[in-house]
């Protein structure tokens, strides 16, 4: 792949204007997590309303295909049901950015949604997922 | 026990291992110093770093990986229980004791990994024929110009001590821009460099980074490559904004 498929304009552009950026007063759910590997950090915050996404912003520091893919997912949920938010996948937010990231990167690029649906489910963890040390 | 690295390998500095260990054995302590990113540059004397134990690493001078050395002063070694069973660590073995074989293969159970270690052996001559202090002198030469020029990069902030204090490499951080990012746009230039915490994430803590890009060097390092890490960052700077 070459380099200008991984930094679509799309991705540079939610990079440089984060949509959903920020924090929420009074979030329903408000979730944190990060990529030990690499320092990217992300915090997720909801409001939900009729079992719904009403609200979402995101927070932290991390590289353009983290904070692309959140701002992208952000975009997304907004208005979702929560069943449906349990049920995004990787493919998910590999269709949106619409690209194919390596391993290492794919950490990035899934930091938000792992985030967002730790946040949902209340839970610490996402499932299957091993533990990696730096 | 004191635990010292001797070149940094996220800053480059040089440490004063022989003051350090002397002041930990003052306090009664004692010092291990990780050499793996001395060993591969300059000329060590183990006995001259006044350290009780020195390891090393083959992968960081151009040996295979999974494999490394460590060095001890006899009489602690010979104090030191085995810290793996099995072939070669005993001597012998009855119902009720075991009685263990001596230095170095008390230490080595099992079948080791006899071809790293050959290879190993082979890269460390192979330093050693180019020449220790040869290789030294060029990491410097590379360092000090890789530094004077960075600083021609908009928003980069190199991290650590001046060129004369350090071994061959320099890490930075760009502003706004994430060093995972630059990485990849180098490495889509044919440019290597490591980024992240570099596995000292204490230290990124102090310097208030989150995650820095490194630049390293060794005796097949050219000039040409530093400035084209330098046209590498102009491009990672308009790409990114």
């Amino acid at each position: 792949m070459s380099f200008d498929d991984l930094y679509r304009e799309e991705i540079l552009e939610h990079y440089r204007h984060p949509r959903h950026h920020g924090t929420l007063e009074h979030p329903d759910h408000s979730y944190e997590d990060a990529n030990p590997l690499c320092g990217d950090r992300v915090r997720v915050d909801v409001k939900v309303q009729d079992h719904r996404i009403a609200d979402i912003a995101f927070s932290g520091t991390g590289c353009a295909i983290s904070q692309a893919a959140t701002s992208m997912l952000c975009e997304k949920v907004v208005g979702m049901d929560l069943d449906d938010v349990k049920k995004l996948t990787r493919e998910d937010v590999l269709e949106m950015l619409g690209i194919d990231l390596g391993p290492v990167r794919l950490k990035c690029a899934l930091l938000g949604l792992k985030t967002l649906k730790a946040g949902v489910y209340g839970m610490d963890r996402w499932p299957g997922e091993e533990d990696e040390t730096p | 026990m004191t635990g010292v690295v001797h070149v940094s390998n996220v800053l480059g500095t040089i440490n004063p291992v022989a003051e350090i260990a002397r002041q930990a054995h003052a306090a009664g302590s004692v010092v291990l110093v990780d050499a793996s990113q001395s060993v591969p540059h300059m000329p060590v004397d183990v006995r001259a770093l006044g350290a009780d134990f020195v390891a090393f690493t083959s992968h960081k001078m151009l040996g295979p990986t999974g494999v490394g050395a460590l060095w001890g002063r006899r009489e602690l070694l010979e104090a030191m229980p085995p810290f793996l069973g099995g072939g070669e660590m005993i001597r012998e073995v009855s119902l009720t004791q075991s009685k263990w074989n001596e230095l170095p293969w008390k230490f080595e159970a099992g079948t080791m990994a006899i071809a790293e270690a050959v290879g190993m052996g082979a890269a460390a001559r192979f330093c050693e024929d180019v020449g220790l202090d040869a290789i030294f002198e060029h990491d410097r030469e590379l360092v000090t110009y890789a530094m004077e020029r960075l600083p021609e990069v908009p928003g980069l902030a190199m991290l650590g001590p001046a060129a004369e204090h350090r071994g061959g490499v320099v890490a930075f951080t760009m502003d706004g821009i994430h060093p995972h990012d630059i990485a990849t746009v180098l490495d889509h230039r044919g440019i290597a460099i490591r980024a992240g915490h570099h596995c000292a994430m204490p230290l990124h803590e102090q310097l208030g980074v989150p995650a820095s890009a490194r630049a390293s060097f060794h005796c097949y390092s050219l000039r040409e490559e530093v400035d084209a890490l330098v046209d590498g960052l102009h491009h990672v700077r308009k790409v990114f904004g």
